[in-house]
């Protein structure tokens, strides 16, 4: 245990260190006190900080409410309003699942993706059956539930097979529509009457 | 019975704390005037200049009278809690310091304090001056104020162990020091 003496002057030492205050110091910082006090009062202050305390929490509530409610809200397809936000399903990868389904026309004769090509039409009849030339086209547009809708149509010459005038260019399309999780429904199929159907 | 009614017929005596806490500022001027004195010691240890350690008491007075409100301890705290709030204000100044020196301001010390005042110094004062910032904080609130371990703990924001541990410190760091001139036997 420390001696007496020894604690005493450690408190010496320390008066040493520190030094004597200024005679006038005790005077000026209450005149501080008294003046910064009548500038600004406690009261006030906590009374600013509790509101501006309210206003944050009010907003941050606020935001993340509006958060919630436009995630919810967005994700609920409207009847006749067109939903632009894009499909999940890659339009490609929907395409390629139609042409898996495609049984009235030749699949290989179809462009793999969105397109245009010069092709024959392989149709009916006696052996070894008819082939026109035409074309055949592939499109592809987002439907409303985020899916996609793939038409296949094929073009040719009227000139070339046709039931009725002999004139301008025929056609016949299939639809299906291929939702955003890649299941595949016929939607629609027709046109002019095809040479797949001459017998 | 006569003392019960004395005691009913005196009044009672006004608490300046309680008068202090609801916003009276002649209160609060009472119970702080004390405490100045203290409060100044130590940041002048703290800091080591002392022109900052006045703006430093300036500052933390009136930030305890900001929140006066909220002290919840009696007179036998009110001290500490003083010391503690001038201590913050010790630190907010030395990290300004840290600051300034990054921004490229020279720190400038008190010059009314005379170049051979460390040769005016005894030497214990400065081998105490010698000493770490933290131990020589423990110290004076130890020794140099008189505070109780628990206070001093408070007022460094450590355990009631750690702020004895450091006192402890300082001292066998002093001892090794001034073992030649047996200061402490």
């Amino acid at each position: 245990m420390m001696k007496n003496s020894a604690r005493t002057r450690l408190a010496s030492a320390f008066d040493e260190l520190a030094g004597r205050p200024h005679p006038s110091l005790n005077a000026t910082v209450i005149a501080d006190l008294r003046r910064r006090s009548t500038e600004a009062e406690p009261r006030f202050s906590s009374v600013a900080r509790s509101v501006a305390l309210t206003a944050t929490t009010l907003l941050v509530i606020a935001l993340v409410g509006l958060a919630i409610w436009s995630k919810v809200w967005l994700s609920i397809p409207i009847p006749g309003v067109q939903n632009e936000r894009p499909t999940k399903l890659p339009e490609t990868q929907a395409i390629q699942l139609a042409l898996k389904q495609l049984v009235f026309f030749d699949p290989a004769v179809f462009p793999q993706g969105p397109g245009r090509q010069d092709c024959t039409i392989k149709g009916g009849g006696p052996y070894p059956g008819l082939r026109i030339p035409g074309s055949c086209q592939t499109g592809a547009v987002v439907d409303g539930a985020g899916g996609w809708l793939v038409t296949f149509t094929q073009y040719w010459d009227a000139s070339r097979f046709s039931s009725g005038p002999k004139t301008g260019t025929l056609s016949y399309r299939v639809t299906y529509d291929v939702d955003a999780n890649g299941k595949v429904t016929q939607h629609y199929q027709g046109g002019d009457f095809p040479p797949q159907l001459a017998y | 019975m006569w003392l019960a009614e004395r005691e009913l017929l005196t009044e009672p005596e006004p608490n300046p704390l309680i008068a202090a806490r609801a916003g009276d500022l002649r209160s609060f001027e009472l119970l702080v005037e004390p405490l100045l004195d203290p409060g100044y010691r130590l940041a002048v240890v703290m800091l080591q200049d002392r022109t900052e350690a006045e703006d430093v008491l300036q500052e933390a007075t009136f930030r305890a009278w900001r929140s006066i409100r909220s002290f919840r301890g009696d007179h036998t705290s009110l001290k500490s809690w003083f010391l503690s709030i001038v201590a913050n204000q010790c630190r907010q100044t030395r990290r300004a310091r840290w600051w300034s020196v990054v921004r490229g301001v020279t720190h400038v010390r008190d010059l009314a304090q005379p170049e051979d005042t460390v040769v005016q110094r005894s030497d214990l004062a400065n081998a105490v001056a010698e000493l770490g910032h933290e131990d020589r904080v423990a110290l004076h609130l130890y020794f140099g104020l008189d505070i109780p371990i628990a206070e001093v703990a408070r007022v460094l924001r450590v355990s009631p162990r750690g702020a004895k541990s450091r006192i402890h410190r300082a001292l066998k760091r002093l001892r090794l020091d001034l073992e030649e001139q047996e200061i402490l036997q």
